[in-house]
């Protein structure tokens, strides 16, 4: 047989023509809106061992950043923890600023309502025997006030200043057992003296046992022990005791919370006589 | 100047011990706990001398009285009182024991808890009831939280002596 190929160069002729060959047909056929066949081939081809090759490293990548290499991602946790609890803590201080300055409006609005003397005191302390329920005020002589000034809150009376020094005062409460209020029933308009029961309790003497009372009535100052201004909330009726003695026993629910006692309005002396 | 110093300590942890009290039942007004009468009743088996009950019975109890709305007295009468029943407890028992401290603290507040009000009964002419449970509850509560007070007490006392 005759050699067919006498030399390299010959092989390599070949190649590139028909190589040429087929990329003029292709231009040719790109006339049309097709892709060119080499084109197509040549992507038929490349693109899914491109996308095998990314694909793996887009899994390493996430492999390493999910998993691996995630000290900074503990650093950047603790830095937001912190500063998550910060405002968190904020927050909560924010929030107990509200609620005291809405503590404080109705103490002012009370004042103005009333349009008494008075002065706003805070509570600094309770008593220091579990025996008597009484507070310590932050003012004192200084303040203009005195013995036997009434405290009230915004949600009714709460008691009166038993002890008095240049910058604090005992405030002794409606509820304690050595209290004593006069009062009378908004509806019955009877008058008797409310004591107090410890807790949040009181009770009313001296009421006549053929006075109608009605649970949820009102209980009001009377003004005749004149230390309580008449007219004041004391609380409500919670329960009549019936007896068949002269005088029946009325039980009290305080109206103002004397256990969370925050801020106080003390009416002073002058206002009073 | 070591026992003048010793002294000063003292008379701070008893001052304290009332300011803490104040705060406490200012956000715990139901608390039954006597802070002041625990630390009467360490100093009196602590120092074994009947002049450091009477006078700490006193300054606690004039402190107590004056910052609450009772007359002056009252709990001085109740705390001097008390200690000195404890004191003469110490000289017959060991009240160094866990068991025997605790009970002298419950027994000590019982009958804190019945004194008083019987002195208000006799003084102030008060028509008193006396609340068992609350009696009770005060004494346990006393006995148990005393009791490592005593202890805390009593390490800054060796403390001081080192």
């Amino acid at each position: 047989m005759k050699q067919f190929f006498k030399s390299r160069t010959e092989w390599i002729l070949l190649i590139a023509v028909l190589f040429g060959h087929l990329v003029l047909l292709s231009s040719r056929m790109g006339r049309s809106t097709e892709t060119p066949l080499l084109r197509s081939w040549s992507m038929e081809v490349a693109v899914p061992l491109l996308k095998s090759v990314v694909g793996s490293i887009t899994s390493l990548s996430g492999l390493w950043r999910g998993y691996i290499d995630l000290r900074r991602t503990y650093q950047e946790n603790q830095v937001l923890k912190g500063q998550v609890e910060e405002s968190r803590r904020t927050i909560i201080a924010y929030e107990e600023k509200i609620r005291e300055l809405g503590r404080i409006e109705a103490l002012a609005e009370l004042q103005a309502r009333l349009a008494l003397p008075s002065v706003r005191a805070k509570v600094i302390g309770g008593d220091p025997t579990h025996w008597y329920n009484s507070r310590i005020l932050d003012i004192g002589l200084d303040a203009g006030i005195a013995r036997d000034c009434a405290a009230i809150s915004a949600d009714g009376v709460v008691g009166r200043i038993v002890q008095v020094s240049r910058r604090s005062s005992v405030l002794q409460l409606v509820t304690d057992l050595d209290s004593g209020v006069g009062v009378f029933l908004e509806n019955s308009r009877a008058h008797g003296v409310l004591k107090g029961k410890g807790g949040r309790d009181g009770f009313i003497e001296y009421v006549g046992s053929s006075e109608k009372v009605v649970v949820g009535e009102r209980v009001l100052t009377s003004g005749l022990d004149q230390i309580y201004p008449k007219g004041l909330l004391v609380g409500y009726v919670a329960a009549t005791v019936p007896s068949k003695q002269i005088f029946q026993k009325i039980d009290v629910t305080i109206s103002a919370n004397v256990l969370k006692l925050e801020e106080v309005l003390v009416l002073k002396k002058e206002s009073q006589s | 100047m070591g026992n003048l110093w010793r002294s000063t300590v003292v008379l701070i942890i008893i001052v304290s011990t009332v300011v803490l009290q104040v705060l406490l039942t200012r956000y715990f007004p139901r608390l039954l706990l006597d802070l002041p009468l625990v630390s009467v009743l360490y100093l009196t088996i602590a120092k074994e001398n009947l002049l450091w009950t009477i006078g700490s019975g006193t300054l606690v109890g004039f402190l107590q009285d004056s910052l609450s709305p009772g007359p002056l007295g009252l709990n001085g009468f109740t705390k001097i009182s008390v200690g000195c029943l404890a004191y003469m407890a110490n000289t017959f028992l060991a009240i160094d024991r866990v068991t025997t401290r605790w009970g002298m603290l419950f027994i000590s507040s019982l009958l804190a808890g019945v004194l008083f009000p019987v002195l208000r009964i006799l003084f102030l002419n008060r028509n008193e009831m006396f609340d068992g449970e609350r009696i009770l509850l005060s004494g346990l509560i006393n006995a148990s939280v005393g009791l490592p007070l005593f202890y805390i007490f009593d390490k800054i006392s060796q403390s001081q002596n080192e």
